[in-house]
Parts: C-alpha cells; structure tokens; sequence
C-alpha cells in the first residue's frame, strides 16, 4: 500500500519530535487534565504565597523609573508608576481569582438543588423553573455585570454575584436533563423495588452522574469569570486602580502601547490567558473521558 | 464472478494492531448465496466492508487481491471504484436505523444516487425509477417524499434493500441484514430478499451470525474465526458433516425447541482478543482436540472433499 | 407538533421571557434605597436639582405606577431619557449606534464560522493526527484570550510595526457612506459596507472594510474557539456513523459524502448553541468596540456608564434583552425548520 505523505512526514521528524508528537497527537483527557491541574495549582499557590514570594510591594509608587523594561533588577519591568510588575503580576491573580471562586460557589449552590430538584418536582414547578432559567440563559453576563456593578459598586461579591446569575441556567440545564435521563434508567427501577426511597436515589444512584458534568461545568464558569472580570476591569468597572489586579494592568497598560511599552500588557495578558487555559483544559479534558465518543 | 485472494485488513488501536482479517481468500459464483457466518469480532462485517474498499482509518487493508469481472478492486482508481460502488456490487447494512440521512427525504436518497452513476437521466426518469424500486420492496410511492424518521425498523430496511437493487448490481453484500429486527420483520425481510435475489439475478454475501439463517437461505457457507477462514463448504455438507471443530460446535449450540430438557451448549472460553492472538490456530485455546501442533503452526485451508476446505490440522492426521 | 404549531408555542414563550427580564432589570435599577438620581450626583447633591431630575424622570411616582409607565412606554417603543444633562430620548440614540455594533457582530459571526467549521470539519476528517491535536489546543487556547487583548495584539503587529491596517475607528475621516437615495426615498443602514454598496461607492467599501479587518477578525477568532469545537466533535461522530458509510457504499462522490452527509447533519446541533454564542458576541463586542475605538452600542454603554447616567444604562440593557430574545427565537424556529425531525 502507497505510504500517504503524512506517514513520511511522520518517519523524518518521528525520531526528532516524538515526545511532542505523543503529547498533541494523543491530545487526550489524561493530558489536558494534567496540565490544567498543574496550572491552576501554580497560580493558586503564587496568588496565596503572594506577600512571601513577592519582592516587592505591589502598589508602592516610583520603585524604579517608570517604564523601563525588563531588567536583571525587575524582569519583567516597571509600569507607568514606575511600579514593579513582577510583584504586580505575583498579587495581580487574587481578585480575580477570588471573584471567580466565589461566583462558582454561589452558582452551585443555587444550580444544582434547582436541577436536581425540579426534574424530580415535575409538573408545573419543573416548567416555570425551566422557563425562568431559560430566559436568563442567553443574557451576556458582561452585561449583566456592568448593570449590576454600576449601580453596587465593584466587589467581590458583586462581580461575582453578575457572574453567578447568568451561570445558574447553565448548570440547571446539564443536571436536570440527566436527572431526566437517568430516572428513566431501568436500574432506578431496580433500586426502587428493593426499597430506596426518593432521596436515596437522588444522592446514591443520580448524584455520582451528575458529578462529572458538574466539574466540566464549574471549571468552564472558572474560566469565563476569569475572563469577565477582565473584561469589567476593561470598560473601567474593576476596583479601584492602586490594587494590582491582571485586567487592570492590561487595561491601563494600553497607554503605553503606542510607546511601545509592551511588557506590562505581555505580561498580565498572558497570566489572564494561562488561568483562564488551565480551566479550560481541565474542563476539555473532563469532557472527553465522560463521553468516550470523543477518543 | 468475485473472487477474494489472500487479503488482510488491519485496525490501529491504542492497544495495538488489530488483524481483524488474515490471509483470507474465497469466492462467489454468479447466482449463488454465500452465508459468512461467525461471532462478533470474527472478522465478517470487516471483510464485507474491505470487498467495497469502505475501510476508514484507523483500518487498513495491508495485502491481497480482490478480483472483480476480472479487474483488482484493491488497485482501483478512484473513480473506477466509485462505478462499481452502488451499481455493480451494492451493500445493506446492519442496523436500518441509522443507515438513512436524516435530513434527505427517501426520494432524494434515490435521485441522488442514480443520477450520480447514470448522468444522462433526468429528475423525472431517476424518480420514476425510484418509484418502481419502492414499490418492489413493498413501500407505497406515496412515501418517497417521507424522512427516515417516519418509516419503522422493517421499512427502512426495506428502503435500504430498495437501495442497493435500484441499479441492478451483479452482486450484494448483506451485513446482517436483520440481526436488529424482530422475528417477524425478520421473516419478510428474508422472503423479500429471496424473490428479489431470483429476479434480479443476484449473487449475495450474506454476513450473519445466526446459522438458522444460514440453513434457509444460503447455497454456501463460509465459517470464519479470529479473522481467519475456518471452513467453506455447501450447506448442507457443512451441517451435515462439519469438518471444523468450530464449526461443529456452533452448529450444536443452536438450540432445538423441539427436544425437551436441553442443557443449552456453549462453547467455552471467548473470541480472543485481536490485537494479541495466540500462535498457531486461533482457536487452539477453545478446542477440544488441540495437540501441539495447534500451539505452533496457523492450519491453512485445504480441500476435503469436493467444494469442502477446512483448516484444521486434525484433517491431516 | 408540526412546525407551524412549534414556531406559534416558541413566539408565544418569548413574551413571558421578555417580561421576565424587564422586570429583572427595572427592579436591579431600583433595589437600592433612594433612587439613581442620587447615585448618579453623590454628595455634590442639590436638593433642587435632584428634585428636578427626580421629577422629570418620573421617579418619584409610586413604584407599581412606574413599573406600570416602564412598560408602557416600552410597547410603545420608548426606552426612556437619558440623564445627561439635556434629557434626551435614549431610544434614537441607541438607533443611531446600533448599526456599528451590528455590523461588528456580523462579520465577526462570519470570521468566527469559516474558521471555526473548517478548522473543526478539517480536525475531524483527520482524527488523531497532529493537526487534529493542535487544531483541538487551539479551539481551548483561544478562546482563553480576553477578546482585548488579541485586539491588543494584533493593534501592534498591523497597525504599529506593519502599519498595513488602522488601529481605529470605522472609516478614514469624511468619508462615511451615505447610502442610497431614490427619488423621495433614502436607504441607510448604518452599516457603512453594505451603505457604500449601495451607492455603488467600492473606494468607501473597501475603506470600511479595511478598518473593519482587525476589529473583527479579534472577536471572530475569539468566537471562533466554540465553533472550531463543537464542529470538530459533531464531525467526529457523524463522519463515522452508518449512513455515511452507506453513503459512500453507494458510489457517491467523496464531496457530496462529506458535505452533504456529514456535515451537514454535525452542523445542525450547532445552530442550537448559536443563540448563546450571541450572547458572547455582544459581550465581547463590547469590549472590542471600547478597544478599537468603534462608536456603537458597546462604546455608548460604557460611556453612560461614566457619565452614570442609570436611565441611559437601563434603556440599553433592556434594548439587549429584547433584542437576544428575539435573536434565540428566530435560531429556535431555525433549527426546527431546518431539521426534519422537529418539523413532521
């Protein structure tokens, strides 16, 4: 059989980029979720060790000349403070990160009851439940955060809350149509003629389903707070400017584009990219290993 | 009229390589019935699919020749293979269900393929044509302009026949054809093929793994294991005196309602795995005359008796 | 349920949706004691003039009558007046910065869909090669980019050290399309490349098309990350079900087998996503319109933001619930219509 161009491809560089080669190729569950983890757990770990590791203090003016660039004193330069942006990018992941935790924990808390517990309702209560989320479903929670946030004022709780509003749907949604799915299946039937009562089931037999799509689910809410609350840092709704935060060095960064001062947009950018990555991947890699079609 | 000679198919898995079809080499006469019969994992569907050339990656046929009105299909062009496709050797899947576009009404699925094999036809000629062959599977022509969706199991198998003989192929590749219908649709299914199979002239392969089937329908009988052939032989020879262990063993474990008190048998153990087959015969580890040379050296088919080939190193003893 | 019955359920649930969302975002706008007035002046408060404002905005009546006025004034059209200064009516204004947004959200639909359905389409026909792994990466890689910054980048590749495209703005100055006039009637969309088409101007469409390039290319890309996906994973399955097989058992050409089998069945469950997608449309329009300096809706909701100016803020978000209301109905009656299934 003809060799196809792609296997000659394969037999010049297999030798040369195999362990790469592997790595995309394969591109698989374990991998992704591998790298995702040990993302999140590098920029956990720095945002909590932030005032140990930090080498200077974040919000202190004038440490050096303000935009200079990446030097053996800061390497990753000053901003327009002429603050450090090293220890900026070390503190910058806090509020972000705090924002998005928080907007995960309230979205599961009100999410999952709800989906689990409407389906089961069933009825009137199921579809005027279904009808409420599904009109808050498709609102852009930017939006819906510059509303809220105008008006509150920027916090955690706030930014996390406008997050969390428009999350809700979505994690109602997933469970609830597995709830749907499995209380059909014939083992439910099985449980319950031996006895188990409604309660059981739920947390015994539908809960351990449940569980992996509500990890794919709750790591891509991670990712997209993340995001959201750079993009509320961008129109000018973040906190206030002193407190080191990503989005706003990304934001405010922007004057000095022009100038060509790149390191401080570089920088923050690519830290608000890698958090909002390593969600993402876990969240990939979660999906592909629950639904085996994908491999 | 097709003849298959030493060919080889091979799957690409994380586990390693599959050899789902090895060394196989058989042969279909015009007019004549050919039953391939074995369990799942055997190799049947493989080789039906390989005889079009429908292998997709990861599959791949490594070696062999299948010889068709004189040409090697294997060594086809493109275009030369996509002629033969549909219009000379045709094939009916497994499970009807999920063997029709959904979003193409059956009309379209007619019209489509016909005017894609005879270019000169119009719309008209290609939907009268449709109409004739849908009313020969017994569909009403009302329902060409019906989706899959509304049709039962039995009708879309019947569509799915209607199909495969709308340009009249010389030859038809049947992968069990009703293993996903029940026992009654099962009967029409058959009885509609057989009628058809006479007046359209047609050579048939038909892929199953029910021997019941086997007895009614097919002239010959192929019995394949791990990929490899084990026996061919007529079908009546073949139940009434099989020459391979397997092949005596399948034919026992059908049951018979008619003898009380049976102890269902089995045969024990299970397919092997192909990505690690054992040396020698495939099926050493599950037969009950294994000797030492079954461990060591594959038996290769060799002729019995008139039109009988078995391979088993038993014979030679 | 047949498609007309379908379409008649689904247009009669997007008025309680809609509802639903009004009354969410006039109660947010009134949840804090006192009222927007106050927010929106602070300390500098004078009582007279807050009074007047109070008063002319109609805020200090009893809050069922104002609910009441809101929806009024909403069925006939009026999204209320804006705070700045001179009380202007917020619904022209939002008219006049509509288009840009739209036609910001159009072509980045466009730039979002090719890549993203030949990327995923291309990922699939070659599962589990390289370009499959590297094309699945970058579906989850771009989309981790806040929409800004690929704007960002891209600002300094073409616009400051390429300089091939313009870093702002939707047109060179003084040469905004002015559309099509016919006898007594006048056609413009506010779209400037469709305007500029129509009146024939090509040196005004390619200028617009021109600034349009990396605004929209950003967001699309971005967007792109979902599409590049789900097409990727739809393909997938459907390229190796049976009726594809059977398709090609059937001597059909390779084309019609992937395009017309294949495809066009992965695609389909796409169409139901695209109302969400929408969603992230305006959101990053939003953004990038701040960042690419475009004046359209986006820009107009950040400014009153600044401005505080909460009747303006209000009128635009409830402009946007109506609208993407409106937009998941007609992707709903889409997908029916476009699936045999849902229709007999």
């Amino acid at each position: 059989m003809k060799k196809t161009g792609q296997d000659n491809l394969f037999s010049i560089s297999g030798i040369l980029f195999r362990p790469l080669k592997s790595a995309v190729r394969r591109g698989n569950g374990r991998n992704f979720i591998i790298v995702g983890l040990a993302i999140i757990s590098f920029i956990t770990a720095m945002s909590i060790l932030a005032p140990y590791i930090s080498p200077h203090n974040p919000t202190a003016l004038d440490i050096g000349p303000p935009n200079s660039p990446p030097s053996k004193q800061f390497p990753m330069g000053t901003d327009l403070y002429g603050r450090d942006v090293l220890s900026r990018i070390i503190w910058g992941g806090r509020f972000i990160l705090l924002v998005a935790v928080t907007a995960v924990v309230i979205c599961m808390t009100i999410g999952i009851p709800i989906g689990l517990l409407a389906p089961y309702a069933g009825g009137y209560v199921d579809r005027i439940v279904s009808l409420v989320m599904d009109s808050i479903y498709a609102f852009p929670s930017l939006v819906l955060a510059i509303m809220i946030v105008s008006i509150f004022g920027p916090s955690v709780v706030n930014d996390a809350l406008a997050i969390a509003v428009v999350y809700v749907p979505t994690y109602f949604r997933v469970i609830r149509s597995q709830v749907l799915t499995i209380k059909e299946l014939p083992y439910i039937e099985a449980a319950k003629s031996i006895g188990a009562n409604r309660l059981a089931i739920l947390f015994r037999y539908i809960w351990p389903n449940v569980l992996a799509s509500v990890v794919v689910i709750a790591t891509i809410n991670f990712a997209d707070s993340i995001l959201t609350t750079a993009g509320l840092d961008f129109i000018g709704l973040g906190l206030p400017v002193t407190l080191p935060d990503w989005g706003i060095d990304l934001t405010y960064g922007r004057q000095g584009l022009a100038s060509g001062f790149w390191w401080d947009i570089f920088f923050s950018g690519t830290m608000i990219v890698l958090s909002a990555l390593g969600f993402s991947l876990v969240s990939e890699g979660m999906a592909e290993r629950t639904n085996p079609k994908l491999r | 009229m097709l003849s298959v000679e030493e060919l080889n198919v091979e799957y690409r898995s994380e586990r390693g390589i599959a050899k789902a079809v090895q060394d196989v080499s058989l042969s279909i006469e015009k007019g004549e019935t050919l039953g391939l019969v074995g369990e799942s994992g055997s190799g049947k569907s493989t080789l039906g699919l390989a005889i079009m050339r429908l292998i997709q990656p990861p599959g791949r046929i490594t070696s062999g020749r299948i010889i068709f009105e004189g040409k090697d299909i294997l060594k086809m062009k493109e275009e030369e293979l996509r002629k033969i496709r549909g219009e000379k050797i045709a094939m009916v899947f497994q499970d009807p269900m999920t063997s029709l576009n959904p979003v193409k009404n059956i009309e379209e699925h007619f019209v489509e393929y016909i005017t894609e094999h005879r270019p000169k036809l119009d719309r008209e000629q290609a939907i009268k044509m449709a109409e004739k062959m849908i009313s020969d599977v017994g569909i009403s022509v009302a329902r060409l302009k019906e989706y899959p969706h509304q049709f039962s199991g039995g009708m879309r198998q019947r569509v799915m026949i209607g199909l495969a003989l709308a340009l009249e192929p010389s030859l038809i590749i049947a992968d069990e054809p009703t293993t996903s219908l029940d026992v009654m649709v099962e009967a029409q299914i058959l009885e509609l093929m057989r009628r058809l199979k006479e007046k359209y002239q047609l050579s048939m392969i038909l892929i199953t793994h029910n021997m019941g089937i086997v007895a009614e329908v097919c002239n010959r009988v192929a019995v394949m294991y791990a990929g490899r052939i084990a026996e061919i032989s007529t079908t009546s020879m073949l139940f009434k005196e099989p020459k391979h262990p397997y092949t005596s063993m399948l034919i026992e474990s059908i049951p018979n309602i008619a003898i009380n008190d049976q102890v269902l048998k089995t045969i024990p153990g299970h397919p092997p795995d192909l990505t690690e087959l054992p040396t020698g015969c495939p099926f050493h580890p599950r037969c009950p005359f294994a000797f030492d040379r079954c461990t060591v050296e594959v038996p290769q088919l060799k002729e019995v008796s008139k039109g009988s080939y078995a391979a088993c190193h038993l014979l030679d003893k | 349920m047949g498609l007309r019955a379908y379409v008649v359920t689904r247009m009669l649930l997007t008025i309680p949706m809609v509802f639903l969302l009004l009354t969410i975002v006039f109660f947010v706008m009134r949840i804090l004691p006192g009222n927007p007035v106050l927010l929106k002046f602070e300390k500098n408060a004078d009582p007279a003039l807050v009074a007047q404002y109070t008063h002319i905005l109609g805020l200090d009546k009893p809050l069922w009558q104002q609910y009441v006025d809101y929806v009024w004034n909403l069925l006939h059209g009026n999204l209320g007046l804006s705070m700045a200064g001179s009380f202007e009516p917020v619904g022209p204004e939002i008219m006049s910065r509509f288009p840009a947004t739209l036609e910001l959200a159009i072509y980045s639909t466009i730039v979002a869909i090719i890549v993203g359905v030949l990327l995923g389409s291309f990922a699939a026909r070659k599962k589990g090669s390289i370009a499959d792994g590297a094309i699945k990466i970058y579906g989850i890689f771009i989309y981790s980019f806040p929409v800004f910054f690929l704007g960002m980048i891209f600002q300094i590749i073409f616009g400051v050290w390429l300089r091939v495209l313009p870093v702002g703005g939707r047109t060179d100055i003084g040469m905004i399309p002015s559309g099509l006039t016919l006898g007594n009637i006048h056609i413009q969309t506010g779209l400037y490349t469709v305007d500029s088409l129509l009146a024939g101007n090509l040196p005004e469409f390619f200028t617009a098309l021109k600034y349009l390039l990396l605004p929209s290319i950003s967001l699309g890309l971005v967007i792109s990350g979902v599409f590049v996906r789900m097409t990727r994973t739809n393909m997938m399955e459907t390229i190796r079900s049976d009726f594809v097989t059977a398709a090609r058992a059937r001597g059909l050409k390779e084309s019609t087998v992937v395009y017309s089998y294949a495809l066009r069945n992965a695609l389909l469950p796409i169409i139901t996503i695209m109302g969400l997608q929408f969603a992230l449309l305006l959101s990053g329009a939003i953004l990038t319109e701040t960042e690419f300096n475009i004046l359209g809706l986006g820009t107009y909701l950040v400014d009153r933001i600044n401005f505080r100016d909460y009747t303006a803020i209000q009128g635009t978000v409830v402009f946007l619930a109506i609208l993407i209301s409106l937009v998941s109905l007609i992707v709903d009656v889409l997908y029916a219509y476009l699936d045999p299934r849902v229709r007999y």
